[in-house]
C-alpha cells in the first residue's frame, strides 16, 4: 500500500532517510549527554565561545556548514585521508558522511534541551546522593538521568525530527544517490524538478503530518512531565 | 571534640564540644551561615576547609527542603539510600516508625505534604545509617507533637552512642529540651557555643527576646500502675509484631520506650527540687541515664508562662486557683525587658542597640529555684513589679500552667 501511495524509489528514500535520524539521534544522544552535563558544571571564561561553536549550525546557512564539510570529507583533508586508509572507501557521498554531516548539523539540537535541564537540575539532589555514598558516575546514572527524563525525550526528537528534514547539507556532503545519499527532502525536490506534483503532493502531506505528530507528541510529554513535577 | 570550618565570605567557625554532647543545636540570625556551615561539614562545598574528628565517618545532611527524589516513590528513595548504607544501619521499617512515615511507604513524592516529606526525608537518612547525622531546619515542617517525638527518638540514638546529632532551628524550645550542647552562629562565627542554658542566657543579653525560656532538669516521677501498664504495652506490642521487633533489636526497644514513655494520660510527672511539675509528653526531652533508676528529664518554660505569687506560705495548697505547677525560688535579678527588635535590626551592633533601644512595660524578673539552684525566667509587668513590691532576694512562689 505504501509502495503504491509513495511509488518505490520515494520508499527507499523513506527508510534510508528514517535510518539516518535513527542512529544520528542515536549517536547524538551518546555524544551529548556528557557533553551537556560537562557544559552545565563547568564554569570558565572560554565558556560563552564554545558554547557559540557548537551552536552555530542552528544559525548557519545549511550550505555553508555543507561546504566545509565537503571540504574536510576530501581525500585531500586529512579526515577524508584517514577514512579512506582505514575503510577504503570516500568518506564524501556516502551514507556514513551522512550520518557524520548530520550529527554535527543537529548537535544543537540534542545539545540545548540537554544543557537547560541540567543547568536547571538542583545541585543538592546532588549534594544528597553525595551523602548517601553515592559516586558522581553512580548518582548521574541513577539521579541525574531519571530527573532528566524530559530533555533527554526532547533532545531525543528534536534531532530525530531535525535529521528527518535535512536537506542543504545533504545535498551539499551527500549528493543524490538513490539508496545511498538521497533522502527524503532531495527526493521531493527531485520529483517538483521533474514536475510530479502528485508524488511530491503525497511526500509533502506526509512528512507534514510526521512533523506535526511528532511535535504534539513532544510537547505533550513536556507538559505532562511539567504538571507531575509540579503536584 | 573540636570543629573548624572556613568557607570563603561565607564562614569561619572554630567550635569546642564537650566529648559527651552527642546531640548539639545551632541557632542565630538568618543569612548567619549556619546552612553554610553545614554544608561545609557535610563535605559538600568544595572550597571549604574542614577539621572534624569524624573525617572517615559517614555524614548524612538534610535540608529544609527535603530533596527527594521526584522520580521515584518514598520506598524508592529509601531503597536508594540504603545501596551505599553502613553494615550497623537501621532496617528500613524502624526508620519509618521513629519518623511516622510507615504509611507513606508507596507514595509518590509529589503527593506528600511538605511535613511529610521532611519526615521521610530524615528517615531516608537514616536509612542510610550516618555516624553524624546534620538537620539543617529539617523538621520545620513537622507539627509539634510529632517533631518532638522525632527529636526523642533521635536523642535516644545520640544518648546510646549510634548516633552524633547537630540540628539548625529557630525554635529555641526544641534546641533548649534537646541540646546537649548549643552553638550560636553569627555573621559566620560561631559567637556562643556551650551548654545550652548557659548559651540561651547569654543569647537573651546580646540579642532581644520577648520570651526567653528557662530549662530545668527532674526526674521523672513513675507510678507502679504506670511501670505495669508500660510492661503491659510493651509485651502486647512484642506479640503483636515479636519479629519485628526481634530483628530491630536496639532500635526497636529505642522506639518502644519513646512510645511508652512515662506520661500517664499524655501528662509527665517531674520532680523538681521535691516539688512535682507537671509537664505534657511533647513538651519533655529524656536524659541519658547513667546507672539511676529514676529517668532524668528536661523542660523548657517560656518566663512569659511564669507568675509570681508572694504567698509563699499557702504553697501546696492553691486550691483556687487553675495552675498546677508551682516552685519556690528566690528572685536573683529584676530588669527592665527590651522591646521587640525586628529581624532587621539583627545585626552587629547588637549589644550597643540593647544598651539603648527603648523599654517595655514588662519587666524580667530571674529566679533561682530553692533547692536545686535552677534558674527560672518570668516576665511580668512593672504595674504588678510594683504592686507586689517585688525584690531582688524576694522569696516568692513561681507559678505556671501545664506546658
Amino acid at each position: 500500500m505504501l509502495n503504491e501511495f509513495f511509488g518505490e524509489s520515494t520508499l527507499e528514500a523513506i527508510l534510508l532517510t528514517l535510518k539516518l535520524a535513527f542512529i544520528t539521534s542515536g549517536v547524538l544522544l551518546f555524544i551529548a549527554l556528557p557533553l551537556a552535563w560537562f557544559l552545565a558544571n563547568w564554569q570558565s571564561k572560554a565558556k560563552p565561545f564554545i558554547m557559540s561553536v557548537l551552536a552555530l549550525p542552528l544559525v548557519l546557512p545549511p550550505t555553508v556548514l555543507g561546504f566545509y564539510l565537503l571540504v574536510a570529507f576530501s581525500p585531500q583533508s586529512a579526515l577524508g585521508q584517514g577514512w579512506q586508509s582505514l575503510t577504503g572507501s570516500n568518506l564524501a557521498f556516502s551514507f556514513e558522511g551522512l550520518v557524520l554531516g548530520s550529527v554535527i548539523y543537529s548537535l544543537p539540537f540534542a545539545l540545548q534541551p540537554l544543557y537547560s535541564g541540567f543547568s536547571q537540575l538542583d545541585n543538592r539532589y546532588l549534594d544528597v546522593a553525595k551523602t548517601l555514598g553515592f559516586s558522581a558516575t553512580e548518582a548521574f546514572m541513577k539521579i541525574v538521568l531519571p530527573l532528566s527524563k524530559a530533555p533527554i525525550v526532547v533532545a531525543l526528537g528534536l534531532s530525530f525530527a531535525h535529521t528527518i528534514g535535512e536537506f542543504g547539507v545533504v545535498l551539499m556532503i551527500g549528493g543524490n544517490i538513490p539508496g545511498e545519499t538521497q533522502v527524503l527532502s532531495i527526493a521531493l525536490y527531485e520529483q517538483v524538478e521533474a514536475l510530479e506534483y502528485d508524488s511530491a503532493h503525497n511526500l509533502s502531506i506526509a512528512l507534514l503530518v510526521f512533523s506535526f505528530l511528532m511535535l504534539a507528541a513532544l510537547y505533550r510529554f513536556n507538559g505532562t512531565t511539567r504538571s507531575g513535577e509540579g503536584r | 571534640m573540636r570543629i573548624s570550618a572556613h568557607l570563603p565570605n561565607r564562614i569561619d567557625a572554630q567550635i569546642t564540644l564537650q566529648p559527651e554532647s552527642h546531640f548539639t543545636g545551632v541557632t542565630g540570625p538568618s543569612g548567619a551561615g549556619k546552612s553554610s556551615l553545614f554544608r561545609a561539614l557535610a563535605g559538600v562545598e568544595k572550597s571549604a576547609k574542614v577539621g572534624t574528628p569524624w573525617a572517615s565517618q559517614k555524614v548524612g545532611i538534610v535540608f529544609q527542603q527535603p530533596m527527594l527524589f521526584p522520580h521515584t516513590d518514598v520506598r524508592g528513595n529509601l531503597a536508594l539510600a540504603q545501596r551505599h548504607a553502613s553494615p550497623n544501619a537501621m532496617p528500613i521499617d524502624v526508620c519509618l516508625r521513629a519518623c511516622y512515615c510507615e504509611h507513606l511507604i508507596d507514595k509518590p513524592i509529589h503527593a506528600l505534604s511538605g511535613g511529610e516529606a521532611q519526615r521521610v526525608a530524615i528517615a531516608r537518612a537514616l536509612v542510610n545509617g550516618p555516624d553524624v547525622l546534620l538537620l539543617d531546619e529539617s523538621l520545620s515542617a513537622i507539627d509539634v507533637f510529632t517533631r518532638r517525638k522525632i527529636y526523642q527518638f533521635l536523642k535516644r540514638l545520640c544518648g546510646s552512642g549510634q548516633l552524633i546529632c547537630f540540628v539548625i532551628s529557630h525554635d529555641l524550645d526544641d534546641l533548649a529540651l534537646f541540646s546537649d550542647e548549643l552553638i550560636y552562629i553569627d555573621r559566620g562565627r560561631a559567637e556562643l557555643c556551650g551548654q545550652t542554658r548557659d548559651v540561651l542566657a547569654r543569647m537573651f543579653e546580646r540579642e532581644s527576646f520577648t520570651t526567653p525560656s528557662s530549662v530545668l532538669e527532674g526526674e521523672s516521677v513513675v507510678t507502679q500502675r504506670k511501670v505495669d501498664g508500660n510492661n503491659q504495652n510493651q509485651n502486647a506490642d512484642s506479640n503483636h509484631n515479636s519479629s519485628s521487633v526481634s530483628q530491630e533489636g536496639q532500635y526497636g526497644t529505642a522506639i518502644l520506650r519513646h512510645d511508652n514513655s512515662q506520661a500517664d494520660n499524655g501528662i509527665v510527672r517531674v520532680l523538681v527540687a521535691g516539688h512535682e511539675i507537671y509537664v505534657s509528653e511533647e513538651s519533655v526531652s529524656y536524659l541519658p541515664q547513667h546507672g539511676s533508676e529514676q529517668l532524668s528529664v528536661r523542660f523548657a518554660v517560656k518566663a512569659c508562662d511564669v507568675s509570681i505569687d508572694t504567698n509563699i506560705t499557702d504553697f501546696g495548697n492553691a486550691s483556687t486557683i487553675s495552675i498546677l505547677n508551682a516552685l519556690p525560688c528566690v528572685i536573683s535579678s529584676v530588669e527592665p525587658m527590651p522591646t521587640p527588635q525586628s529581624p532587621a535590626g539583627e545585626g552587629p551592633e547588637t549589644v550597643q542597640r540593647r544598651q539603648s533601644k527603648a523599654h517595655s512595660a514588662k519587666v524580667l524578673l530571674t529566679l533561682t529555684v530553692i533547692d536545686s539552684n535552677q534558674t527560672l525566667y518570668a516576665s511580668i509587668s512593672h504595674i504588678s513589679l510594683t504592686r507586689l513590691n517585688l525584690k531582688t532576694g524576694m522569696q516568692v512562689i513561681a507559678r505556671f500552667k501545664l506546658l
